[in-house]
């Protein structure tokens, strides 16, 4: 997928020089290959979804409900009628939305934070590091909970508090990666250069770290999925009647016995994009660490 | 006699050391323990001694790498223990340094044209076609070929790769260097090709070294002053010729014997007993415990640098 334009002997993102990447490497590794090749099927079902999808989601038709998969309802209709599929692929969009707006959000936050923590150090790092500790004693999905239920249920809550809890976790890998490349003899060479902090910064710290930040980036959309199907499980993220994947598990749990394909779809689309989104990380990971070249 | 290049006074650098919830403070690691001297424009000054004796921080003190903690380093009339950072790193265009290992000290996800000019980049010197010829020029001033430009510094050996560094140390015409073990790294054979490209760029460019190895046959070779460090002290500096015909401090001695050499018929060979003191420094002559010559006044008084035989030794034997 789009790593194979991923060519380093050209190829610069924002100014900074990629990894090394042979062409189509990264699709020799069986863990990128297939999480992307699952990734790129709910990507491109979500973006095409109005022309996709056979049937209006939110279209209820009582004659035609909890009816089981095939026919022209291919993965049946829930209590209202309504068409499983096209809820499925209509509801991929909010699944990718929680993951883009929480590595989004986990991204800025933690690369900053990282940043400052692990390469200035002093009262700063001690600041901000005891924050993260605050914040990281709590169960993630606790503190996802008890923000929703102050905040109120609905999706923009649930994203908020997703993307939150997701930065603590992201500033302490981030700054210890900026801890260890921070003492690379590269890095003194450049300030016995006369580079000063940023410049080191930008010219040695967030290059070497891209391979952990595409990582990181992830794991963490994987986590958010999850927390985000649990919230809306509970009836504290997206409420009805979006489809969601989560919120499609709920309501199918009453049907469980006569119409187990209700929670049985919704539930396996989960799973698929969470472990797609976490093999692709580990393949990457594999791929771009350091220590797997020369 | 005409002012140095560099006159180091009385440098000092102390870690402290990690405060513990219960019990004292412990002892500060005396890296650097108030060492001076000077560093004359174009010679080559060695600095020797065991590992962990603070050549490599002295090296790094110097140019402000690692802030002092007391003393003095006199560049052209500056102290450049007091200059502000911002000051100092336009000051770093004068003075570079040139790594010990060519591994670490490349940036791997740089390419070798970008790795060269990055002095040039992050003082925004030179841009366009001037940096591409300036790189040209340095690339070919190191002996490598031109093709090396756009690859990344794994696909080259370690003598390249020093090449390299010493290229990117270059960059900026900088008239001083600290070469800290250079040429340590490499083999033997690539050592002799790196040191002889140093010679004839110092020849070429004047520049000025502080060459700082543990290998005495490399200092020897290169160097025209050298000094002998133990512990974070300097116990002897003097020409090269001199220090190694006839070393006066016991502790030089004791270095050049140990040193490795094909000559058969030698003297006696001094080999040094004992350990180096691990917690802080002795009152008294730091080299004490080792000493086959310590007499009850080295126990009490630290011997001061001396002037003796045309060059300054730190004990109480030499007069």
């Amino acid at each position: 997928m789009s790593l194979m334009r991923l060519d380093p002997a050209r190829g610069r993102i924002a100014g900074f020089a990629l990894p090394r990447l042979p062409r189509f490497r990264a699709l020799r590794n069986w863990r990128v290959s297939l999480g992307g090749a699952i990734l790129l099927v709910v990507l491109v079902s979500s973006l095409l979804a109005p022309w996709i999808s056979p049937f209006d989601p939110y279209a209820q038709d009582l004659k035609a409900a909890l009816l089981p998969p095939g026919g022209s309802h291919l993965l049946g209709t829930d209590e209202f009628g309504r068409d499983l599929l096209s809820r499925l692929i209509w509801g991929g969009r909010i699944a990718l939305l929680v993951a883009a707006v929480s590595v989004v959000v986990s991204l800025i936050a933690g690369l900053f934070l990282g940043l400052v923590a692990g390469y200035f150090g002093g009262w700063l790092d001690a600041l901000i590091m005891r924050g993260v500790d605050i914040l990281l004693a709590f169960p993630n999905f606790l503190l996802a909970i008890a923000m929703v239920a102050i905040l109120g249920p609905g999706l923009a809550n649930m994203l908020v508090a997703i993307a939150i809890f997701g930065i603590p976790g992201f500033v302490r890998l981030y700054r210890a990666e900026v801890l260890t490349l921070k003492g690379a003899d590269y890095v003194e060479a450049a300030r016995s250069m006369g580079a000063g902090p940023w410049q080191v910064i930008r010219r040695h710290i967030l290059p070497n770290s891209i391979p952990l930040v595409i990582v990181l980036c992830s794991l963490r959309a994987a986590t958010a999925i999850l927390v985000a199907s649990g919230l809306s499980f509970l009836g504290l993220g997206v409420e009805p009647p979006l489809p969601d994947w989560g919120a499609m598990l709920t309501n199918g749990r009453e049907y469980l016995r006569v119409a187990p394909h209700l929670t049985t779809v919704p539930g396996l689309a989960i799973m698929a994009l969470v472990f797609a989104f976490n093999i692709f990380g580990d393949g990457l990971r594999d791929i771009l660490d350091p220590r797997r070249k020369h | 006699m005409t002012e140095p290049l560099l006159r180091i006074k009385g440098l000092v650098k102390h870690y402290p050391g990690r405060r513990r919830l219960f019990g004292p403070r412990p002892a500060p690691t005396r890296a650097i323990d108030g060492i001076s001297f000077d560093i004359h424009a174009g010679e080559t000054l060695g600095l020797v001694g065991e590992s962990g004796c603070g050549k490599s921080t002295t090296g790094r003190a110097i140019l402000q790498l690692v802030r002092p903690t007391a003393g003095q380093v006199r560049y052209r009339h500056q102290d450049l223990t007091a200059l502000p950072a911002a000051q100092m790193r336009d000051l770093r265009r004068e003075m570079q340094m040139i790594f010990q290992d060519p591994y670490s000290s490349l940036d791997p996800r740089m390419r070798v044209a970008d790795l060269i000019a990055e002095p040039l980049d992050i003082h925004g010197i030179a841009r366009g076609p001037a940096r591409r010829e300036k790189v040209a020029e340095l690339l070919d001033a190191v002996g490598l070929p031109a093709s090396a430009l756009s690859r990344y510094p794994h696909e080259f050996s370690g003598g390249q790769r020093q090449r390299i560094g010493i290229a990117r140390a270059l960059a900026l015409s900088p008239k001083f260097i600290v070469a800290d073990e250079a040429v340590s790294a490499l083999d033997v054979s690539i050592q002799a090709q790196v040191i002889n490209l140093m010679q004839d760029l110092q020849d070429r460019l004047g520049l000025t070294y502080l060459f700082i190895s543990h290998n005495l046959n490399v200092v020897r070779h290169i160097s025209d002053r050298v000094g002998v460090m133990y512990l974070g002290q300097l116990v002897e500096i003097g020409t090269s010729r001199d220090v190694f015909a006839r070393p006066l401090h016991p502790y030089t001695r004791a270095l050049i014997d140990a040193a490795p050499s094909l000559n058969a018929r030698r003297r006696e060979r001094v080999i040094l007993q004992g350990e180096v003191p691990k917690a802080g420094v002795p009152r008294g002559c730091i080299f004490r415990s080792r000493c086959p010559e310590a007499r009850a006044l080295c126990a009490t008084d630290r011997p001061q640098p001396r002037e003796a035989d045309g060059r300054l030794v730190a004990c109480h034997n030499i007069s």
